[in-house]
């Protein structure tokens, strides 16, 4: 099985790859021909293979005694030097349940896609995006050393784009990706130059070790990371210690990947795209990204807790930032999305206060219930034939029962009930952070928590329960119906994981044996601290309540009194349209970043216009002055000689063609004289 | 005074290479100059065999004049079928009046 | 000054040669030239015994007078009319000033050429009273005997040449 892996491992990304090009090359003509099926079966089986291959990747780590990592070494990408870069893709446990993740979750909503796009002039083209994007996402998490992580990273950036503005017809959409892209690419700037002073700094300290042997591996492979982190001790830059500074600039990168302060405004308004998209990409695994990538480099961001304490603060302020945006959104899909940066936070509060299988096991199981909630949400909006605003949603429950109950569970488990998975991983999370000394930050995330609840259930509320206040589609109303088959099937498995999948890491104060943590131990080490047992009662407890608290006063806003939230929210106006205007960091951004661009735009373009065009205008003047010199040259002086030359030519050519007489004679004639004379010549003297 | 000597011979060879010139100079009918062709190349087959006996370098040159005597039996076939050619084209055989290649 | 019989015969051969080229140059009459050239050609034979070249002669005899002669006399009776046969042998006068003058100058200049050019050290010579067929015999086939193969290669060639062109009919021009 090791040995399967070892040396197959590579096709887990083939598959996805070779899907991706079918669809992308031949796609419009097989639409065309044979119709919508092969498309999607055609995506779906090649995440289906790579599915089945994850699995086997699972089972081989479990098998394996010392359990920790199977290396697939596919060739050679770059060698330069010191410089190398495989194309390796490493399993360990960490990537194994990240590729279970991305494939399962991937898979299910390739399934859903098929309802979802039916239809859809660009079919084919959404499907080939998708399998490029599980390409992407797979490059990402197997990459075996932060070249080839870098080059997945910025697939999944590309893909984003292409899926967000998806129905690039309509301007906002495009304008939607080019803001998730270019925000994007500020983090991925920061990523580079990390790796960059990573592999400056990873010089230093081997010329400080004296030593160039890396015994085999790329300086850039984890690997060799891991192995030989002690090497960045010391090293300083600009009078800080390395580490952080590369840190703190992975984090940059995380930050725009996984939409955390301040570069999360893209992902609000990446949900232009499709659902599915908003489901898979910008919920359960892309914006991920930066949390594995977090978890991935844990050695190296355990040597700079300063970075780490950064980590932790930024992830607990995005949290509750977002949540509180949350509380006052009317979009069903930018609930969902201010929810997610919201959750993606507790991720980096995990992984800020060291608890990494904690963060990791809150991304697997927020991928299940996030994924369930989009995917819901989009199966709400294909029932209401479009309709994006819970203002005019209400008492869907009764149309769309199996697409209720699934997100009534999805909906639980974010809000943290327990026994179901979100509460088990974010209760795990709070009370690291409890444990690490961070009270304010624990403090922080229950206030989330609570906040989580309150406006999951007034989203739910809003969308299925009371009456229908779709008034200007009293029509439709009749019409709205359960989706198909192929969107409830992935619903109802996803329901089922968000509710279960907690048991996985269920903790030991609960009497549990936490598997998941123990199946992570080879890759996070294990963080054993001190048992505080009834600490932990309490705050699981208090983080329960919190919970209810929410859920009980969302009922009691939105559906026991309905009219309350508006007196409320009139009351408090000035907070409520900072809170509804989402604090005003777009516009602040607007003003700053892209206003004064203007400015310094408008300044360059002074500049050209006044300095650089009047430069080339004065040259072209110049120019064309010496073309009339030299136009008035040429037509006398050369083109006089050529004419000359051909006239002569011809003069001659008139004179001489007398003497092709045609007759034989003339020519022997003339031969003999010469003849003669030459003779005669040679004769006399 | 010698008669039979290499002059003599160089003499005769030069009269009738010099009267083949003129003919084909100077005549109009294409089988006069044909006749003026064939003075000449007798001319030199005989210049050949007269160095080849008074040289003294054995019968190389005679070997020459039987190959000028095969190559003129040669264009004497060619140039009358050539004849025989212009004439059906031209209905005459007038020198003067092949002159379609004037320029 | 003694002349010997071997030598009258030399100076008639001689004149047997030159004079009818005379003819060949100046007679009016095509047929006339035809018959001035076969004494041409007896005379040249002729001059080959005087060279010690037995063979040379007789292929001369049998290929010129045999060969070249009769196909000029078929061409001159296929392609003239016997009627104004006076004029079949026009000369161009224009033409012919230049090249008597012409000619003149050459043979005076090679005359001249030859009488002072020393001959002495040629004039031994190499007689074959025994005739050159045997000894020409063996060059041809062994030293010449890539040209000889080539000359009779030629040979075939003209054979089928000369057919082609004469066979063919020629469209009559409109003009």
């Amino acid at each position: 099985m090791q040995e399967f892996v070892m040396k197959y491992g590579f096709l887990l990304l083939v598959f996805p790859l070779l899907g991706a090009f079918l669809n992308g090359i031949f796609g419009r003509y097989i639409l065309r021909r044979y119709g919508e099926a092969p498309i999607g079966l055609l995506a779906c089986a090649s995440v289906f293979m790579s599915f089945v291959l994850s699995i086997a990747v699972f089972l081989a780590l479990n098998d394996s005694e010392n359990g920790s990592r199977i290396i697939c070494n596919a060739y050679t990408w770059l060698n330069a030097g010191n410089l190398r870069a495989d194309a390796a893709f490493l399993f360990d446990p960490l990537s194994s349940i990240m590729i279970l993740v991305v494939t399962g979750v991937g898979l299910l909503i390739h399934i859903y896609s098929l309802g979802y796009m039916k239809g859809d002039s660009g079919y084919y083209r959404f499907f080939a995006y998708l399998n490029l994007f599980i390409f992407s996402m797979l490059l990402l998490v197997l990459a075996d050393n932060m070249f080839l992580m870098f080059i997945g990273w910025e697939g999944v950036g590309l893909c984003s784009y292409l899926l967000i503005s998806f129905w690039y017809t309509e301007k906002e959409n495009a304008i939607a990706g080019n803001k998730a892209f270019i925000v994007n690419r500020i983090g991925d700037a920061g990523f580079l130059i990390g790796i960059f002073i990573l592999f400056w700094a990873v010089r230093q300290g081997l010329a400080a070790a004296g030593t160039f042997d890396t015994e085999g591996l790329s300086i850039l492979s984890f690997q060799f990371l891991e192995k030989n982190i002690s090497l960045l001790n010391g090293i300083e830059l600009y009078g800080a210690s390395a580490a952080t500074i590369i840190c703190l600039c992975l984090f940059i990168g995380a930050t725009g990947k996984s939409a955390q302060i301040p570069l999360y405004v893209w992902l609000p308004d990446a949900m232009a795209g499709p659902t599915p998209v908003s489901a898979l990409i910008h919920a359960a695994t892309m914006v991920t990204a930066g949390v594995y990538m977090i978890g991935r480099l844990n050695f190296l961001f355990a040597m700079s807790p300063l970075a780490l304490g950064i980590i932790a603060a930024t992830g607990a302020v995005t949290a509750l930032f977002a949540a509180t945006i949350g509380c006052a959104q009317f979009d069903i899909k930018k609930i969902l999305a201010y929810s997610t940066i919201s959750q993606l936070g507790y991720m980096f509060l995990g992984m800020g206060v060291s608890a990494y299988s904690a963060g990791i096991f809150h991304l697997m199981t927020h991928a299940f219930f996030k994924a369930c909630l989009f995917l819901g949400a989009g199966s709400v909006i294909i029932g209401m034939h479009h309709e994006q605003d819970i203002r005019n949603m209400g008492g869907v429950r009764k149309y769309m029962p199996v697409t209720f109950a699934a997100f009534l569970i999805a909906m639980l488990s974010i809000s943290g009930i327990p026994p179901l998975a979100g509460f088990f991983s974010k209760d795990e999370i709070l009370w690291k952070t409890w444990e690490s000394g961070h009270h304010i930050l624990w403090l922080t995330g229950l206030a989330t928590a609570g906040l989580t609840a309150f406006y999951m259930t007034r989203l739910l509320v809003l969308t299925f329960f009371g009456k229908n206040r779709g008034s200007k589609k009293d029509c439709a109303v009749h019409k709205i119906k359960e989706s198909p088959f192929s969107m409830t099937m992935p619903l109802i498995v996803l329901a089922l994981f968000s509710a279960a999948a907690g048991f996985l890491g269920l903790p030991e104060a609960l009497g549990g044996f936490n598997r998941f943590e123990f199946f992570l131990s080879p890759v996070f080490g294990s963080h054993r601290g001190a048992s505080h047992e009834s600490m932990e009662y309490m705050l699981t407890a208090a983080s329960a309540i919190v919970a209810v608290i929410g859920i009980f006063s969302g009922v009691f806003f939105y559906l026991v009194k309905p009219e309350l939230p508006a007196r409320i929210a009139k009351k408090i106006r000035p907070i409520y349209n900072l809170i509804y205007n989402k604090y005003f960091i777009d516009e602040l951004y607007s003003f700053i970043f892209v206003s004064g661009t203007g400015i310094i735009t408008a300044v360059l373009s002074a500049f050209d216009r006044y300095v650089i065009d009047l430069t080339v205008n004065l040259s072209g003047y110049i120019l064309r002055l010496m073309a009339h010199i030299i136009d008035w040259f040429d037509r006398r002086a050369v083109d006089g000689i050529v004419n000359s030359a051909a006239g002569i030519t011809l003069i001659a050519g008139a004179y001489l063609r007398k003497a092709q007489t045609g007759r034989l004679q003339a020519y022997v004639m003339l031969l003999i004289i010469a003849l003669a004379i030459g003779v005669f010549y040679k004769a006399i003297f | 005074m010698e008669i039979i000597t290499l002059q003599s011979f160089l003499i005769v060879s030069l009269i009738l290479f010099l009267t083949g010139l003129y003919t084909i100079v100077s005549r109009k009918n294409i089988i006069g100059i044909y006749m003026g062709i064939e003075l000449i190349l007798n001319s030199s087959a005989l210049n050949f065999a007269s160095f080849s006996r008074f040289a003294g370098r054995g019968l190389e040159g005679q070997v020459f004049s039987i190959f000028i005597i095969v190559l003129a039996a040669a264009e004497a076939a060619v140039a009358l079928a050539l004849l025989l050619a212009v004439f059906k084209r031209q209905r005459g055989i007038d020198a003067d009046k092949l002159n379609i290649l004037k320029g | 000054m003694n002349i010997e019989i071997k030598e009258i015969v030399f100076i008639s051969i001689v004149l047997l040669t030159i004079a009818p080229c005379s003819v060949v140059a100046f007679s009016r009459n095509i047929l006339y030239s035809a018959f001035a050239l076969f004494f041409t050609f007896i005379g040249t034979s002729g001059l080959y015994f005087f060279l010690d070249a037995d063979f040379l002669a007789i292929v001369q005899l049998a290929v010129y007078i045999g060969g070249v002669l009769v196909l000029l006399l078929f061409a001159i009776l296929l392609t003239k009319n016997i009627d104004d046969i006076k004029k079949t042998n026009t000369i161009s006068l224009r033409r012919s000033i230049t090249a008597g003058i012409t000619v003149l100058v050459l043979f005076f200049s090679l005359f001249f050429v030859f009488l002072s050019t020393g001959w002495t050290p040629l004039n031994g010579g190499a007689a074959y009273p025994n005739g050159t067929i045997h000894e020409l015999g063996r060059l041809i086939l062994s030293k010449y005997l890539l040209p000889f193969e080539i000359a009779s290669l030629l040979l075939l060639a003209v054979l089928i040449g000369s057919l082609v062109l004469a066979g063919k009919t020629v469209r009559q021009r409109e003009d």
